[in-house]
C-alpha cells in the first residue's frame, strides 16, 4: 500500500488519537510569545488632571529659578556698543561715503571716545558688529577651499573658490575664495586715560581650527593681488593657522547680523575711566548699507548679554504656573465627568451613521 | 488497494452528462491550424522533431525576479512612485552646481529607501523561490524507456514522457490521460487546487490506449497528439491522437490537470503535453488583487499637496531671491561687493535676475524636499508587514479543528479593516458550517425527530416564551445522549420510534421502508469502504447528499457498494430483523440541475420491478404526485413549513413504479437526447426526463440542517454593536434565508420586515402565458412599487426609531439593481438596519458589493468561502475569504483569509481599530515632523537673501529621516494601542472612529500640519533670538553657522521625538529605547561625525565637543525650545483628553480610574453601542444623563499606578 495515502484519504468517522498527534506536532498554531500577542509590557499614560497641573507646576518651578538665573548673568555682563560707520566719516563726505572708503587718498583714521559705565572685569572682549552682511549667502559660504587651507600639498585645489580662485596668470591664490577675499580690515587701537591698551588675539579662534582645518605650513600667496582688493591684506610670512583674524572671519555667521571676535583686552576697565579708540575705517559696509559697531564686552557663564534666554524662561515658567491655577480652577469649577457621549464627532453631526 | 481490476463496465450511462464522446467535428477541425499547432510525440520525447519543437520543460518559476531581472525590474518598480521620482531628480541634479548640498548626503537617503524595499522584495521572492524549489524537485515515475519507469524530478519531464502516478499524488504536468488501473480506463481526479470543487472528477481514457496496463508495454508505445496551444480554459481541449495511423478525437475528458490529485484510483498512465508554465493552471494563475486602502489613496493627496506646498515655498523664494539679485549691481555700482556680483556665475548675475531666479526655483525644490517625507512609503510598508504577522499570528484567530490559522494574504488592507462599513456576506459555508446534518423527516404525514436546531433556540431565546423551558430541557437531553453516544457527522437525528430498527413497528413501516431505501439508492455519492475498520464513509457532490446517505445508513440501509450498473445496499428485514444485502440495478441517473430541482434514478430491484426514485424541492414535487399519492400531502406541506421555519432545507421523496414498455420508450428517447451534441441538448433531456417524471406517490420529506458557526450569533451582534451593517446575499429560499438571519441575530423578534418578492401570483401567470417583455415589465413595475412602499415606511420608522430589515429575492434583484431603480433601492437598503438578499446569483453579490461600494462611497468587505463569492470578493474593498470546507478558490482571490465568520469580530474590532489608528496617525506624525524640520530650512533661507544655503550641514539633512526621526514612529506604527484588547471587544462602538474617519479627517490632517509649522516658527525664532550675536559661552566666541545649525537640528529633534512621546498611548520598553535612542543617538552621531576628518565632517567638525557641549546656553536653549514647542499642543491635548475626550479616550479614563470593571461605567459608555438592532437593548434602564452629571469627579485623585513607567 502506498504510504504516503493512508492518513489524508482515512474516513470521517476515522477518529484514532495517530492523526491527531501528528497534527498537534505540526501544528500551524501560533505560538504565544508577547510580542507577537502584542501584550508587552506597557505603561499607558493618559493626561489626567493629575498629570496636567503636575507638570505645569513641574516646568514652572524649574524654569523660574533657571530663568532668574539666566537674567541676572546677563545682566551682569557689560557691554559697550559703539556705532562708528556714519561718525568715522568726515562731514564732508558724508554725501558720498562710498567714495570716501574707495578712495586711497583720505585719511582713514578716527578716534572715539566714550565712558566705561561700570567695571569691566578681564578679560574684555572687542567684538566688530556688522548688521545686513550675508555672510550666510550660498555663493559666499561654499566659494572657499578647506582643503587648500588645510595642506600646503593642496594648494592648487581651488575649484571651488570662484571667482577668487586664481590669479590673472593662472597662480592659485591662498587663501582663495571669496570668503578669505573679503576678510574684515578695520583696526582698532585702545587706551585708557592715556595709557595705551594691549588688544590680545590669543585665543580668539577656535582650537580646532588653528590645529585641523588651516595648516601650518600654508602661507598666503598672491592673495589681494587682483585688480580688486577686497579686504585685509595677509602678512605672507605668517602660516595661516596662525592667522587668527583670518580664521574668525572664516566661521561664517549665521544671520546677516554678526559680531566676530576682534581681540580681547586683558586688564580690568574701571568704571567711569575714559576709553578712547583709533579705528582704521577701511572696510566697504557703504555700498550695501551695513552698519558698522564696536562692541567691548565681558562674559558670563552664559556667555554674552541676552536677556532674551533669562525672560523667556521666566516666561515661560510663569505661563505654565498660570495654566496650571487655569486648569485647576477649570476642573474645579467645570467638572465633566468621562464619557459624554454628547461629545462624539459623530453624535454632534446628527446626519451621521445612523439616521 | 485490496481490488484488483475492476469489472469492464459502462460508466458513461451513470454520470449521464459528463461523458458525452467528441466526435470529428466542430474544432477537432482546427487542429494544426493557428492556435491549434501542438505536436507531442507520445513516449518519445527525445526523437529529433520533437527536439525541433522546443518546447519548455517542467520547471516552474512563481518568483518575480530572477537572478538577471531583479535590479532593473525592481528599480522600475520602485521609481514609479511619483515621491520616488522626485528624490531620484532631486539626486540627479545634486551634482550639478544647482544643488544646495553635496550629491552623496542626497543620494545616501534615496538609496537606503530605495534598498530597504528592494530587499523587502528580495526577501519576499526568496520565499516564493523556495516553494518552487520544493515543487519543482517532487518525484513522480517516467518511462526510462525498454518498459522500465524509474522516479524522477517534477522539473526534468519533457512533453512527451509517459508518467504513472499513484494515489493521492498529484499530476506533475498537463497530461492525456492513457490507460488506469480500472478495467475501463476511468480515474477519480480531486481539482480542489484548482477550482474549489471538493467533489471528485470522473476521467476517461480512450478505448484503445485503456490496455496499455503495465510498465512493460510502454516500450513499444508511440503515438502523436495534435492539440490547441497553452490557453488559460480549465475546461476545454482539443486535440486528437494519432495511433497506428488512425486519429482519435481527445476532448476535456481525457485531459488531467496539474496541481489535482488522483484519487479512488490505484494509479494511472499519462503522457506529458503541457509542462510549465504552459500548463493551464500555470496559465491561469493570476496575481494576487491588488487593493489599496482610502488612507493610502488620501495620503498619495497628501503627497501632492505637500509637493504644492514644496512648489509654493520655491516660488516665494525664488521671487524674493531673484530681487535681491537684481540689487545687487546698482547702475553698474556693486551693493554687496563681497560676492562680486561683477564677475558671476549665471546662478547669481544680476543682470540676468530672471534666469537666475529661475535656476533657484531648481534649488529651492530640493532644499525643501525635506517637506515630503522621503521614508514615509517604505517605513508604511514595514510598519504593515509587521502587522499583518500580528494578524497571523493571533492565537484568538487560529481554528483548531482545522488547524487553520487567519492569513493575511496582501498586508496592503490592515488599516481598511478598521474603516468597514457594511459587511457582505455569503450564507453557506460562510455563516454556516456548511456540513448538513439530517435533523428531522416527515413520513407517511408523521413526523419524526426530536433534534432542536438553533433557529429554534435561538428564537426560543428571544420570545421567553414557555418554550424555552422545554428547549432547555431538550437541550439537557440532547447533551446527554451526545454524550453516551459518539456523535456521527452527518446525522443528528433522535428518535426512539425509528432508530436502532424500531421502525418496523411504527403503523406505516412499509412506507417508512421505501423511504429509508429511496435514501440509500437515489444519490450519486460514492461510498469508501475503510479496510481496517470496515466502515463506510462516502464521497458526495454536496454535504446535502452526504446526509442522506448516512442518515440511512444509520437508521439501517447502508449503502456500501457501487458498481457501473448497481447499487448494493444492507438492508434491514422487518420479516427477519436481520441484515440482508440487496442489490438494486442502476437503470439511469437523472442528475440534479439548478432548473429541475430534483434528481431521480431508476433501478430495478431483485424482483425486477422497475422503480423511479425521486427527490426534490417541494415547489417541483407536489405538483408532480400522481392522484392517489397525495395521501399524506397535507400534512407533509405542515411539516415542510414547519421545518423551513426551523431554518431547515427541505427535499420531497417520492416514487412510483414503472413497467416495461413506459421504460424502454423512455431509456431510447433518453439515449438518444444524451448522446445529441446542440446546443440544446440539456432542454431536449429535461423534457424527456419531465415525462417519465409524473404520477408520482409521496412518501414524506427530509429535513437537514446547515448549523451555524459556533460564535456566529454573538459575533454578529458585536458588529452591529459596533455599528456595522451587514447584508447576507446568499442562494438560499427566502424562508430559510429568514430564519438563518433569526438564528443569527441578524434579525429579531419586533424588526419590521420590509419583503419584496417577484413570486406573486399576478407574474406567475405571466410568466405561464410566456409574454417575456410583459413579465419583464409588471415585474419591475412591482419591484417599484414595493421599493417606494418601502421607502414610505421607512420614514416612518425613523420617526418612532424603529429597526428595518429588508428582505430581497434574486428575481426582484434582477430589477432592482437596473439603472434607473437602483439609486431608490440603495436608499432603501441603507436605511434599514439588516439586509438579507435572497435566492441570488454569483453576479448579483458582485453587482449589489460594487453598487453599495460606489453609491455610498462607505468601505465594503465581502466575506465567503465558494467559488460562488470570488466576484464579490475581488469588487469589494476587502475580500475575507472563510478557508473552510468548499476548498481554495474563495481564499485564492481574496485579501484575508480566516477559518471561522466568528473571528471576524478580532479581526475588525481589535486588529483593524489598531491598524487605523496606528497607519492613520503613523502618516499625520510624518507630515508634521517634515514639516516641522522643512519649514526651519524656509525660515532660515529668509534670513539669508533666500539664497538656497541650508542651515544644517548635509549629513545631518539626509540622516533626518532615515535615522533621528524614523524609528520611533515605525515603533509607534507597530505597538500602538489605544486601549487593550478586550476593550476594543467591549465597547464596539469604538470602531466607528475608523468608520467615520475621525482620526484621518482632513481637519485632523490639517491641525497635525499647522503643528509642524508652528513647531518649525518656534523652534526657529527662538534659537534665533537667543543666539543672536552675542558671545556664546564664557570664551567669547560667537555663534556661527555650523554652531546655529546644531542647535536648531538639536532642538528639532527633541521636539519630533518628545511629541511623538506625548502623542502614543502605549509605552512599552521598545517605545522607549527607540525615542531616548533616537535622541542619544543624535548625540552620538554628533560626537562621532565631529571626530571625524574635517574632511568629511567639514561644518560639523568638533562643533559638539569643542563648542556645545562646554556651553551651558546650548542646553539651556535646547531645554527652553522644547518644552515652549510642545506647550501648546500639550495644553491643546490636556484639554481635549478631558473636556471632548473622543471614544478611545473616554474608554482610557474609565481604566485610568480602575471603573472597567464597574458595569455602571461600562454600561455609560456602551450605552451608545446599544442600537435599536442589537439584542441587548433591554438591558438598560438607567436615567444616564442624569447620573453622569451628579457623579462628582475626583480631581487629583491618585490615577499614578498606572503611569509608572
Amino acid at each position: 500500500m502506498d504510504p504516503n495515502g493512508g492518513s489524508s484519504s482515512a474516513g470521517a468517522a476515522d477518529g484514532a488519537s495517530d492523526p491527531a498527534a501528528a497534527r498537534r506536532r505540526h501544528s500551524k498554531k501560533p505560538k504565544y510569545s508577547r510580542f507577537t500577542q502584542q501584550e508587552l509590557p506597557a505603561c499607558k499614560p493618559i493626561l489626567t488632571p493629575g498629570w496636567v497641573i503636575s507638570s505645569f507646576i513641574f516646568v514652572g518651578i524649574i524654569f523660574i529659578p533657571i530663568g532668574l538665573a539666566s537674567l541676572f548673568a546677563s545682566e551682569r555682563v557689560v557691554e559697550i556698543v559703539h556705532r562708528y560707520d556714519k561718525d568715522c566719516v568726515p562731514a564732508s563726505y558724508r554725501n558720498d561715503m562710498l567714495a570716501y572708503i574707495q578712495s586711497n587718498e583720505t585719511n582713514k583714521t578716527c578716534t572715539r571716545t566714550f565712558l566705561v559705565p561700570k567695571q569691566m572685569k578681564s578679560p574684555v572682549y572687542i567684538y566688530y558688529q556688522l548688521d545686513n552682511f550675508y555672510q550666510n549667502h550660498r555663493r559666499y559660504v561654499k566659494s572657499r577651499s578647506d582643503k587648500q587651507l588645510r595642506s600646503r600639498a593642496s594648494e592648487n585645489d581651488t575649484s571651488s573658490c570662484d571667482p577668487e580662485d586664481v590669479t590673472a596668470n593662472k597662480s592659485a591664490i591662498v587663501p582663495c575664495g571669496l570668503i578669505a577675499w573679503s576678510l574684515f580690515n578695520d583696526t582698532y587701537g585702545f587706551s585708557v586715560n592715556n595709557t595705551l591698551l594691549g588688544v590680545s588675539k590669543k585665543n580668539i579662534a577656535w582650537k580646532s581650527d588653528q590645529q585641523h582645518k588651516f595648516g601650518s605650513d600654508v602661507y598666503p600667496k598672491n592673495f589681494q593681488s587682483g585688480g580688486l582688493i577686497g579686504g585685509a591684506k595677509l602678512n605672507s610670512s605668517i602660516p595661516l593657522s596662525q592667522q587668527v583674524d583670518l580664521i574668525v572671519w572664516m566661521r561664517t555667521a549665521a544671520l546677516p547680523t554678526f559680531r566676530k571676535l576682534y581681540g580681547k583686552i586683558e586688564v580690568d576697565l574701571e568704571a567711569n575711566s575714559e576709553l578712547t579708540v583709533v579705528i582704521e575705517n577701511n572696510y566697504n559696509t557703504y555700498s550695501f548699507g551695513g552698519k558698522k559697531k564696536l562692541v567691548l564686552s565681558t562674559t558670563s557663564w552664559i556667555g554674552g548679554k541676552n536677556d532674551f534666554l533669562g525672560i523667556a524662561y521666566i516666561t515661560l515658567g510663569g505661563l505654565s504656573l498660570f495654566l496650571a491655577i487655569s486648569f485647576l480652577l477649570i476642573y474645579i469649577i467645570k467638572p465633566r465627568p468621562l464619557g459624554d457621549p454628547t461629545f462624539l464627532s459623530w453624535n454632534r453631526n446628527p446626519a451621521g451613521h445612523f439616521n | 488497494m485490496a481490488g484488483g481490476r475492476r469489472k469492464r463496465q459502462h460508466f458513461g450511462r451513470i454520470h449521464a452528462f459528463s461523458c458525452g464522446r467528441a466526435s470529428f467535428n466542430g474544432e477537432h477541425s482546427l487542429i494544426g491550424g493557428p492556435g491549434f499547432s501542438r505536436i507531442v510525440f507520445c513516449n518519445d520525447p527525445e526523437c529529433f522533431e520533437a527536439g525541433q519543437l522546443k518546447y519548455g520543460g517542467n520547471y516552474v518559476r512563481t518568483t518575480k525576479y530572477t537572478l538577471a531581472t531583479y535590479f532593473p525590474k525592481a528599480l522600475f518598480e520602485q521609481f514609479r512612485r511619483v515621491a520616488n521620482i522626485y528624490f531620484l531628480i532631486c539626486a540627479i541634479l545634486s551634482f550639478t552646481a544647482l544643488s544646495p548640498y553635496s550629491a552623496y548626503s542626497t543620494v545616501f537617503p534615496l538609496v537606503v529607501v530605495v534598498g530597504v524595499t528592494m530587499g523587502k522584495e528580495a526577501v519576499e521572492d526568496w520565499r516564493r523561490k523556495r516553494q518552487d524549489i520544493e515543487m519543482n524537485n517532487r518525484k513522480v515515475k517516467y518511462h526510462r524507456g525498454d518498459g522500465v519507469f524509474d522516479y524522477a524530478k517534477w522539473m526534468d519531464l519533457k512533453v512527451g514522457d509517459v508518467v504513472k502516478v499513484e494515489k493521492d499524488e498529484f499530476f506533475p504536468a498537463d497530461l492525456i490521460l492513457l490507460s488506469s488501473s480500472y478495467d475501463d480506463a476511468i480515474c477519480y481526479v480531486e481539482t480542489t487546487n484548482l477550482d474549489g470543487e471538493t467533489n471528485l472528477k470522473l476521467k476517461q481514457a480512450l478505448d484503445v490506449t485503456a490496455n496499455l496496463l503495465d510498465d512493460s508495454r510502454f516500450e513499444n508505445f508511440r503515438a502523436i497528439i495534435k492539440c490547441e496551444d497553452p490557453n488559460a480554459n480549465l475546461y476545454s481541449f482539443v486535440g486528437n491522437l494519432q495511433l497506428e495511423e488512425q486519429q482519435f478525437p481527445l476532448t476535456p475528458q481525457q485531459l488531467l490537470l496539474r496541481d489535482s490529485k488522483l484519487r479512488n484510483t490505484d494509479y494511472i498512465y499519462g503522457v506529458v503535453i503541457f509542462t510549465g508554465h504552459d500548463t493551464k493552471v500555470i496559465q491561469n494563475s493570476t496575481a494576487p488583487p491588488s487593493k489599496r486602502s482610502k488612507i493610502e489613496r488620501r495620503m498619495d493627496k497628501l503627497v501632492y499637496l505637500l509637493f504644492s506646498a514644496l512648489v509654493f515655498l520655491s516660488f516665494i523664494g525664488s521671487v524674493f531671491f531673484g530681487i535681491t539679485t537684481s540689487k545687487d549691481l546698482e547702475n553698474g555700482v556693486m551693493t554687496r561687493w563681497y560676492l562680486r556680483p561683477d564677475d558671476t556665475t549665471i546662478y547669481y548675475d544680476p543682470k540676468r535676475a530672471p534666469v537666475a531666479a529661475i535656476l533657484h526655483f531648481l534649488t529651492a525644490l530640493m532644499l525643501y524636499g525635506y517637506l515630503i517625507p522621503i521614508s514615509l512609503y517604505v517605513s508604511i510598508e514595514i510598519v504593515k508587514v509587521l502587522q499583518s504577522v500580528f494578524i497571523n499570528q493571533d492565537p484568538h484567530m487560529y481554528y483548531e479543528e482545522g488547524d487553520k490559522p487567519a492569513r493575511a494574504r496582501t498586508s496592503n488592507l490592515n488599516e481598511e479593516l478598521g474603516q468597514v462599513d457594511t459587511i457582505l456576506s455569503d450564507k453557506t459555508g460562510t455563516l454556516t458550517c456548511n456540513s448538513m446534518e439530517f435533523i428531522k423527516c416527515s413520513i407517511a404525514g408523521t413526523a419524526y425527530g426530536h433534534g432542536i436546531t438553533e433557529v429554534e433556540r435561538a428564537l426560543a431565546r428571544g420570545k421567553e416564551t414557555p418554550l424555552a423551558q422545554e428547549v432547555v430541557e431538550d437541550e439537557d437531553n440532547v447533551e446527554e445522549i451526545n454524550e453516551t453516544k459518539p456523535s456521527i457527522k452527518g446525522y443528528n437525528f433522535i428518535d426512539e420510534r425509528i432508530t436502532n430498527g424500531n421502525w418496523v413497528n411504527e403503523p406505516r413501516a412499509d412506507v417508512i421502508q421505501n423511504f429509508l431505501r429511496l435514501l440509500a439508492a437515489c444519490h450519486t455519492a460514492i461510498p469508501e469502504v475503510d479496510d481496517e475498520t470496515g466502515k463506510i464513509s462516502y464521497e458526495a457532490e454536496s454535504p446535502d447528499e452526504a446526509a442522506f446517505v448516512i442518515g440511512a445508513r444509520e437508521l439501517g440501509f447502508e449503502f456500501y457498494e457501487r458498481t457501473q450498473t448497481s447499487i448494493s445496499l444492507h438492508e434491514l428485514d422487518p420479516m427477519s430483523g436481520r441484515k440482508v444485502a440487496r442489490t438494486y440495478k442502476l437503470m439511469n441517473i437523472i442528475e440534479f440541475s439548478s432548473a429541475r430541482k430534483r434528481m431521480s434514478v431508476i433501478v430495478r430491484n431483485e424482483e425486477g420491478r422497475l422503480l423511479l426514485l425521486s427527490k426534490g424541492a417541494d415547489s417541483v414535487m407536489f405538483e408532480r404526485l400522481a392522484q392517489d399519492g397525495r395521501e399524506f400531502e397535507v400534512q407533509t406541506r405542515l411539516h415542510i413549513n414547519e421545518y423551513a421555519d426551523a431554518g431547515l432545507r427541505t427535499l420531497v421523496l417520492a416514487y412510483r413504479e414503472l413497467d416495461e414498455e413506459e421504460y424502454n420508450e423512455f431509456n431510447e428517447e433518453f439515449s438518444q437526447a444524451k448522446n445529441l451534441v446542440s446546443a440544446d441538448r440539456e432542454e431536449i433531456i429535461e423534457e424527456v426526463a419531465e415525462r417519465i417524471e409524473k404520477d408520482l406517490i409521496l412518501l414524506g420529506a427530509t429535513a437537514v440542517e446547515d448549523k451555524l458557526q459556533n460564535g456566529v450569533p454573538e459575533c454578529i451582534d458585536k458588529l452591529a454593536q459596533a455599528g456595522i451593517k451587514l447584508w447576507v446575499l446568499t442562494g438560499d429560499k427566502m424562508e430559510t434565508a429568514i430564519n438563518i438571519g433569526f438564528a443569527c441575530s441578524l434579525l429579531r423578534q419586533g424588526m419590521k420586515q420590509i419583503i419584496i418578492n417577484s413570486e406573486t401570483p399576478g407574474i406567475r401567470a405571466l410568466e405561464k402565458a410566456g409574454d417575456k417583455s410583459a413579465v419583464d415589465e409588471a415585474a419591475k413595475a412591482n419591484v417599484i412599487q414595493q421599493i417606494s412602499e418601502g421607502k414610505a415606511l421607512l420614514n416612518v420608522a425613523s420617526e418612532d426609531s424603529e429597526a428595518l430589515a429588508l428582505i430581497i429575492d434574486g428575481k426582484s434583484l434582477i430589477y432592482a439593481l437596473e439603472d434607473d431603480v437602483k439609486d431608490m433601492f440603495l436608499e432603501l437598503a441603507i436605511g434599514c438596519a439588516s439586509v438579507i438578499c435572497c435566492r441570488s446569483s454569483p453576479k448579483q453579490k458582485a453587482l449589489v458589493t460594487r453598487l453599495v461600494k460606489v453609491k455610498t462611497g462607505s468601505t465594503t468587505l465581502a466575506i465567503g468561502d465558494g467559488a460562488n463569492d470570488v466576484g464579490m470578493l475581488q469588487e469589494a474593498d476587502i475580500g475575507v475569504g472563510i478557508s473552510g470546507v468548499e476548498g481554495m478558490q474563495a481564499v485564492m482571490s481574496s485579501d484575508i483569509a480566516i477559518a471561522q465568520f466568528r473571528f471576524l469580530e478580532r479581526l475588525l474590532l481589535v486588529h483593524g481599530h489598531w491598524c487605523y489608528r496606528r497607519i492613520s496617525f503613523m502618516i499625520c506624525y510624518f507630515f508634521y515632523k517634515n514639516i516641522a524640520f522643512g519649514f526651519t530650512l524656509f525660515f532660515f533661507e529668509a534670513y539669508a537673501s533666500f539664497s538656497g544655503e541650508a542651515a544644517y550641514n548635509d549629513w545631518y539633512l539626509s540622516l533626518y529621516n532615515v535615522f533621528f526621526t524614523s524609528l520611533p514612529v515605525i515603533a509607534m506604527g507597530v505597538f500602538d494601542q489605544d486601549v487593550a484588547a478586550r476593550f476594543c471587544l467591549k465597547f464596539p462602538l469604538l470602531y466607528q472612529e475608523g468608520v467615520q474617519n475621525v482620526l484621518f479627517s482632513w481637519t485632523r490632517i490639517l491641525g497635525w500640519a499647522f503643528n509642524g509649522v508652528l513647531s518649525s516658527t518656534l523652534i526657529f525664532f527662538f534659537c534665533a533670538c537667543a543666539m543672536e550675536h552675542q558671545a556664546f559661552r564664557k570664551g567669547g566666541e560667537v555663534v556661527g553657522m555650523e554652531i546655529f545649525g546644531a542647535v536648531m537640528y538639536t532642538c528639532v529633534v527633541w521636539v519630533v521625538n518628545c511629541q511623538m512621546a506625548l502623542s502614543i498611548n502605549y509605552f512599552t520598553l521598545i517605545q522607549h529605547v527607540f525615542i531616548w535612542g533616537s535622541i542619544v543617538f543624535w548625540y552620538i552621531f554628533l560626537l562621532v561625525y565631529g571626530a571625524m576628518d574635517p574632511n568629511i565632517s567639514t561644518t560639523a567638525y568638533q562643533v559638539f565637543i569643542e563648542a556645545c557641549a562646554p556651553a551651558l546656553s546650548f542646553w539651556l536653549v535646547t531645554l527652553f525650545v522644547t518644552v515652549a514647542t510642545l506647550l501648546p499642543y500639550f495644553s491643546y491635548a490636556a484639554i481635549q483628553m478631558r473636556f471632548f475626550p473622543m471614544y478611545h479616550q473616554m474608554i482610557q479614563w474609565i481604566r485610568n480610574d480602575g471603573h472597567s470593571e464597574d458595569p455602571e461605567y461600562c454600561q455609560m459608555v456602551r450605552q451608545r453601542s446599544l442600537r435599536s438592532t442589537t439584542l441587548h437593548v433591554d438591558i438598560l434602564n438607567l436615567d444616564f444623563k442624569k447620573f453622569m452629571f451628579s457623579f462628582p469627579f475626583p480631581l487629583l485623585s491618585n490615577q499614578t499606578e498606572d503611569l509608572h513607567c
